[in-house]
């Protein structure tokens, strides 16, 4: 079976080092980026299966990325990672396409859990 | 008072002026007809002394030509012309011719004798065309010293004439000669003089004594009332309508000072409703700028809190980064410890714990800026103060302070969150204890406050016997973050948390302090009423 490919994308560095931490313990490819730039210019080089955003990052409106990314790979499914204040904005970008959110902080099980889920394995 | 310079100007003066002029002119006419009529009358007395003076001439010519004794007859007529006033006799022949004269030389009067003084008389020749037609008259001739009045009358020939022996005058003779007698007029002209000084006194003093009365009376009637309207009126002009006019006659001066006083009564009353409005409006606009500084103020307050809530959200947004990987790295590192260590993987496992701990309470904190996760529930204030005196009191800061409940019964209920409500109370109170140094009395009383607009309010007070708070401050407490105390002690969150809190249930929170003899701080939150159930139930519904 192919190594499934995933990309993290959050403006702290703290929060990305834990998705590559947990992600690559439990076997799967993570890349990570900062911002919306940078992520979209890694998705030309690169086809991943999910993408983890934040939704509040300084440079590009996290929704706004999110369309683009759908445009980019339309087979990649997008996980929101949100704080609990910013819980509607999770509900507006599962409407525009996204297939879950994952409030922070979170604990490495709900993190797998929701990876595992938008990869349609078996939890 | 009437200037007496003014006179002349005044209405009494012109009235007197006026009228004095009328009685002089009345009393001249009155005075000339007076001394005329009185002058005839003495003309008429001295014609009426001529008249018998003349019959008795009449009769010694009678008796002396019949007697034939005419040197009797001279001598009565000397005699008679010698009477009182009588300056001459003279008789005229039927042919104008003088037969007979009193002045004639021998028969002159004695000397001394003011009549005969002055150029004598000369006597005109009197001319008669027809004797008999001759009428009796009298005139008044000469003037001064010489002014006489001559009497002229016909000498008739009676019966016993033409009847007598001589026949020297027939039948057919009516008139026998003239007989003219002369009178001195100096008695009359003296009467008159006399008279006219008399009436001109009389009437002088009339018109004087007639004018100072009247001047009293107008003084009285017109110009003194005339005198205390002007002062009245001039009083009303400067504004000074505080001293009516007092004129109390019955006369239309009376009636004038009357009305007027009423109109000037009218005119204070004006004035001082006017006044009344200017001041009240004043404290109309008083109290509505304080109105509107008050709500301006709660906006101010409203505003900072909301502040406060976006930041404590901020920063507990801030906080869930560092959680995460916390949370994260606690999990790593525990995996990796060998299940052998087991007090390793316990230890990871309380830091884990403890950081999903500190997740909760971010989220807590988070729903509180949202104004979500209270319950809502039917409070008696009355129970929920005596709980919370009662868990408090075994804190060290309440050991020296004394509690006083003045709790009214029978509270309606407030609809609220009572861990909310408690956290006021417990502001309140420590804000006390902390004022008055943990030591000194508070005293709570509640009550329910009478309705208004139809809704009834609840109150709670909290007096305590600290120092107080300055009057500029009275304005500044409810802010956050203002505090008198020191760094560390205070945040001056409490009250502008407190200030939140009471004003989300619709009540109010208000202080007032006379500096020295501590503060008082009243909530006021709205009763709960039968009505509001339904309301309320579906509120929470959705
Ligand atoms: N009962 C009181 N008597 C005198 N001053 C008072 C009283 N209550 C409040 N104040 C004044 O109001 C200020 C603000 O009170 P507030 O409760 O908001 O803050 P704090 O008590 O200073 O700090 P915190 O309550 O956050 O610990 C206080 O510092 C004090 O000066
Ligand atoms: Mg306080």
């Amino acid at each position: 079976m192919q190594t499934k490919s995933i990309l993290a994308i959050d403006d702290e560095e703290i929060v990305r080092m834990c998705c590559s931490r947990i992600l690559r313990t439990a076997g799967y490819d993570v890349d990570t980026s900062s911002g919306g730039p940078g992520a979209l210019e890694m998705t030309e080089e690169k086809k991943y299966d999910v993408v983890l955003t934040d939704l509040k990052m300084p440079g590009m409106d996290g929704i706004a990325l999110m369309v683009e990314l759908k445009k980019r790979l339309p087979d990649a499914r997008v996980i929101v990672v949100t704080g609990y204040s910013t819980i509607e904005t999770a509900t507006r970008a599962m409407t525009m396409g996204a297939y879950n959110y994952l409030e922070k902080p979170f604990s490495p099980e709900s993190l797998l859990a929701v990876v595992r889920d938008a990869l349609g394995e078996k939890v | 008072m009437v200037k007496f310079s003014n006179l002349s100007h005044s209405l009494a003066g012109k009235l007197i002026i006026a009228i004095g002029s009328l009685m002089v002119l009345g009393s001249l006419a009155f005075g000339t007809l007076f001394i005329h009529f009185e002058q005839r009358q003495l003309v008429e007395n001295l014609v009426n002394y001529a008249s018998s003076l003349a019959d008795l001439v009449n009769r010694s010519i009678q008796y002396g030509m019949l007697s034939g004794r005419r040197d009797l007859m001279r001598q009565d007529l000397q005699m008679i012309s010698e009477g009182k006033r009588v300056r001459f006799i003279r008789i005229y022949g039927p042919d104008g011719k003088l037969r007979f004269s009193s002045e004639a030389p021998g028969v002159a009067k004695a000397p001394g004798a003011s009549k005969t003084q002055g150029a004598p008389y000369e006597p005109p020749a009197i001319r008669v065309k027809d004797i008999n037609a001759l009428a009796t008259t009298h005139s008044i001739v000469g003037a001064g010293a010489q002014k006489t009045l001559l009497y002229i009358t016909p000498i008739k020939n009676g019966p016993r004439c033409h009847a007598a022996a001589c026949h020297f005058h027939g039948k057919g003779n009516n008139v026998l000669g003239v007989l003219e007698e002369g009178f001195y007029t100096k008695d009359v002209d003296r009467v008159v003089s006399d008279n006219k000084i008399g009436t001109a006194l009389i009437g002088g003093l009339f018109i004087l004594v007639i004018s100072a009365s009247l001047f009293i009376i107008l003084y009285r009637l017109v110009s003194k009332p005339v005198a205390l309207l002007e002062d009245g009126m001039k009083r009303v002009a400067d504004c000074e309508l505080d001293e009516p006019i007092d004129i109390n006659t019955r006369d239309e001066m009376g009636l004038l000072a009357r009305t007027f006083n009423s109109m000037m009564q009218d005119l204070k009353l004006y004035r001082e409703s006017r006044d009344h409005w200017a001041h009240n409006l004043e404290e109309e606009i008083k109290r509505k700028t304080g109105e509107m500084m008050r709500t301006q103020e709660s906006l101010i307050n409203t505003e900072k809190l909301a502040s406060l809530g976006r930041m404590s959200a901020g920063i507990a947004h801030e906080l869930n980064s560092p959680l995460t990987g916390i949370i994260t790295f606690a999990h790593l590192l525990r995996n990796r410890v060998p299940d052998s260590d087991a007090e390793a993987r316990e230890d990871l496992q309380v830091v884990i714990d403890q950081a999903e701990r500190c997740a909760k309470i971010i989220k807590g904190l988070l729903g509180f800026s949202r104004g979500a996760g209270f319950e809502m529930t039917q409070i008696g204030l009355n129970t929920l103060l005596e709980s919370t005196i009662s868990m408090i009191s075994h804190q060290s800061r309440f050991y020296n302070i004394k509690f006083d409940l003045r709790l009214s019964p029978g509270l309606p209920p407030v609809f609220a969150d009572p861990n909310q409500i408690q956290q006021v109370f417990l502001n309140m109170l420590m804000n006390a204890s902390d004022a008055m140094d943990q030591k000194g009395f508070i005293t709570i009383t509640t009550r329910l406050l009478p309705a208004e607009d139809g809704r009834r309010m609840i109150e709670t007070e909290f007096t305590d016997t600290g120092p107080g708070i300055a009057e500029a401050d009275l304005l500044k407490i409810f802010e956050p973050f203002f505090t008198t105390k020191p760094v560390g002690q205070g945040t001056g969150l409490g009250l502008s948390v407190s200030y939140g809190i009471i004003k989300k249930y619709g009540g109010d929170i208000l202080a007032k302090s006379v500096p020295g003899q501590g503060a008082i701080f009243l909530i006021r939150l709205p009763a709960r009423e039968k009505g509001d159930e339904d309301a309320d139930e579906k509120h929470s519904g959705d």
